[in-house]
């Protein structure tokens, strides 16, 4: 049988254990160095951030390539 | 100091992480309707510990595993993804334009046919479900990454740690299997006592 949690009661239990654990809910994230991506991989980001500048957006998912 | 009125939702992920797995639920659902495909693809790599950590690392992309590649990048291209033009490269990934959304099919099998894909676990979002690797194995993952250089990359320890601390599905972590996949994916390296030592540093 599959295992199945609904993105709402994660989301809850993570906060919930952030705070027992003292971790501040809000802190700032840590981001892959990117110093182990594929050739592939580093195009691809690339390419979508060339994407979304062309359309004048900010990127949203920020990445070392 | 007033107390955070967000939903744990908004407190733990962006809204873009969000987006970005709504769409990939959908395109999951459509897949596995397709003749022949009886498993979702498998979200593995930064953006299952983003999602397993709260949003405590973050992905710059979804990296998925299945056999059925063909059948996913179609269920993708039918929701918008399309596959950017790469002078000099293989076009492997599809982007969402919309959504800045990259997806990348990274294997056939998960972990190269160590892991077992029985563990792994759906998460629900809108109308559809992402599977997701299971956290033994992301864990070891992690962990095997970090012994691969690890002065440049203690942040993959740290992903370890964190996502075994938070227990995102609750004492679901089966440690036996956690220990022998942390010593496969690390070629007996390290073991799970050597991550709950590292919780102490």
């Amino acid at each position: 049988m599959t295992r199945s949690i609904d993105i709402m009661d994660l989301a809850a239990r993570l906060v919930q254990r952030k705070a027992e654990l003292g971790i501040p809910v809000t802190v700032a994230p840590l981001m892959n160095d990117g110093s182990a991506r594929t050739a592939s991989k580093r195009a691809l980001l690339h390419a979508r951030d060339e994407v979304a500048r062309s359309r004048g957006e900010t990127i949203v998912f920020p990445a070392n390539y | 100091m007033s107390a955070d009125k967000s939903s744990p939702i908004e407190q733990a992920y962006r809204k873009e992480f969000v987006a970005a797995l709504n769409l990939l639920a959908q395109a999951c659902e459509v897949m596995i309707k397709r003749p022949g495909v009886d498993f979702k693809p498998v979200l593995v790599g930064g953006a299952a510990a983003e999602l397993m950590s709260g949003g405590m690392f973050t992905s710059g992309d979804f990296d998925f595993v299945t056999p059925w590649q063909e059948a996913f990048e179609e269920a993708l291209i039918g929701l918008g993804f399309v596959r950017p033009i790469l002078p000099g490269h293989l076009s492997r990934g599809l982007l969402h334009p919309p959504t800045q959304t990259s997806v990348e099919v990274v294997g056939s099998r998960l972990m190269d046919g160590a892991a077992d894909g029985r563990r792994t676990f759906e998460v629900r979002i809108g109308e559809g479900a992402v599977r997701v690797i299971a956290v033994e194995g992301l864990i070891a993952d992690r962990m095997a990454q970090y012994g691969e250089s690890r002065r440049q990359r203690v942040e993959l320890l740290q992903q370890a740690k964190v996502i075994f601390q938070l227990d995102g599905l609750a004492g679901q972590v089966d440690e036996e299997y956690l220990d022998r996949r942390i010593r496969h994916e690390t070629a007996n390296e390290f073991g799970l006592e050597d991550l709950k030592r590292a919780l102490d540093d």
